[in-house]
């Protein structure tokens, strides 16, 4: 009974379902996933399936997490804290990861890469909602990390691309000469560091605090991070984006969910705009958008965070001059204004396909 | 108003709402216990401002709804008369300013408001 079963009944979709679920049930992950596998192989389009691989690679993932969690109890093992501070970055856990960080920094402040962590993290924050809070912590960190280990060139990179963002050339300078002679014969490095001699237009005096606050005042950075010339790594736009952003803004106007639609950078900049303005129109009427949005959205970014709400997601302001939506997407601002009485949820919808078709649409 | 308030927590879970006047001053508030109530006038009172001005700069009128969702939490301001009702809510609450309850406790508050005025 047992080969026939094995042989007919072990290989009916229900069959292999049951046989993955029962392993991992057993917390057999690696056999439960072969199962999956398997099935796969022969029903690829069994969303169960694929649902219980989900399942399993949670389960296989909370199971590392809590052995990790004991080996940190139990010794404060580096290497512990670097695995889990990973895994819960993988999985999307970023209050953990930063929380495991700060508690890493705390055991062994003698070691470069908590202080990393953190300053990444604290750097990826701010380029997310443009708090002045995440960037000190951002220079801090990575300053901190810098002097326990000095030629490194991990955290100096960092702080020059919290540098190049903010405008603060001079000190951006200043990290370019240190990494220059740490990475001397090293081939990607070097040709950044022309590029960012190449970009740099130091001034007399500056203050990084004080370009810092501006950041948080303004509610732009000076450079989108998209532009730090070792590639667009924080979720900034490739060119394609951008354009496939463009014609998805355009494709919501043209279609009537919209009067009008922007996308705007992190440095302030619009990136987008639907209907385009001709090239010899004046401004005016077209930048009226992207002003109440940049305006909205520093307004709600920083009391988001005040209140302690997490990241900004989106806006939606009604009255008498329609409904007007502005959202984050991935980093870039997006808005939108419908007619008086448009549905706000359906216009949202629509904004968010328009800008997933760039590849960065996220709903709240 | 703080019955209304009250109620209205009770009615959509509500971490806490309150009523500002139109240039941010804070009215009445119930809010339930870890919600500063200060915290939460000072974003009533600066969305009241930043984003008015934002649209009195684009030549738009003084909005009549401003709903503001974060990762954690959401803030749902109405026009209520001579005032505006403010109320944080949990993220996964699928509650936005055109909901019947809010709706409702804004009528009442405006006509509260009007009481007082004559």
């Amino acid at each position: 009974v047992g080969f026939v079963d094995t042989v007919f009944g072990g290989r009916s979709l229900e069959a292999l379902l049951e046989r993955a679920r029962k392993r991992l049930a057993a917390g057999k992950f690696d056999e439960a996933l072969k199962a999956v596998e398997v099935g796969l192989a022969k029903y690829p389009g069994a969303a169960a399936l694929r649902e219980t691989g989900h399942a399993v690679r949670r389960a296989q993932a909370r199971a590392g997490m809590q052995g990790l969690k004991e080996r940190i109890e139990r010794d404060g093992d580096p290497a512990a804290f670097d695995e889990l501070i990973a895994l819960y970055r993988e999985f999307g856990m970023a209050d953990e990861a930063t929380r495991l960080a700060d508690e890493y920094a705390q055991e062994h402040p003698e070691l470069e890469a908590p202080h990393v962590l953190r300053g990444e993290a604290a750097l990826n924050a701010f380029f997310s909602d443009l708090r002045l809070r995440d960037g000190r912590q951002a220079l801090e960190r990575l300053l901190k990390a810098g002097q326990v280990k000095p030629d490194s060139v991990k955290p100096r990179l960092l702080l020059a691309e919290l540098y190049f963002t903010i405008g603060a050339d001079r000190a951006l300078l200043g990290q370019v000469a240190a990494i220059g002679r740490l990475a001397k014969d090293d081939e990607i490095v070097q040709p950044l560091l022309q590029a960012l001699r190449e970009q740099a237009k130091p001034a007399a005096a500056e203050n990084v605090d004080a370009l810092l606050s501006k950041v948080e005042v303004t509610g732009a950075l000076a450079r989108d991070p998209a532009a730090w010339p070792g590639g667009s790594r924080r979720g900034g736009a490739s060119e394609r984006d951008a354009q496939r952003t463009a014609s998805g803004l355009e494709r919501l106007v043209k279609r009537g969910d919209a009067l009008e639609a922007v996308a705007i950078d992190r440095s302030g900049e619009v990136v987008s705009r639907a209907p385009a303005v001709e090239e010899d129109a004046t401004e005016g009427a077209a930048t009226l958008l992207s002003g109440v949005a940049r305006s909205v959205a520093r307004t709600v970014k920083s009391q988001a965070q005040e209140l302690d709400l997490g990241s900004f997601r989106r806006c939606v302001v009604e009255g008498p001059f329609g409904v007007l939506l502005v959202g984050d997407a991935g980093g870039t601002l997006v808005a939108a204004r419908g007619t008086k009485g448009a549905e706000p949820d359906r216009l949202w919808e629509r904004m968010a396909l328009a800008v997933d078709a760039g590849g960065r649409g996220r709903r709240s | 108003v703080k019955a209304i308030l009250a109620e209205l927590n009770a009615t959509i879970g509500a971490r806490g709402s309150l009523v500002v006047s139109t240039d941010g001053l804070l009215i009445a508030a119930d809010v339930l216990p870890g919600c500063e109530t200060e915290r939460l006038a000072a974003m009533g009172a600066a969305i009241l401002a930043d984003v008015g001005k934002g649209l009195a700069a684009a030549g738009m009128d003084a909005f009549t709804q401003c709903e503001v969702a974060a990762e954690r939490g959401k803030v749902i301001l109405v026009a209520a008369g001579p005032a505006y009702l403010l109320a944080l809510v949990g993220p996964r609450i699928e509650l936005g300013p055109g909901s019947v309850e809010i709706r409702s406790a804004a009528r009442r508050v405006a006509k509260a408001a009007e009481f007082v005025r004559t």
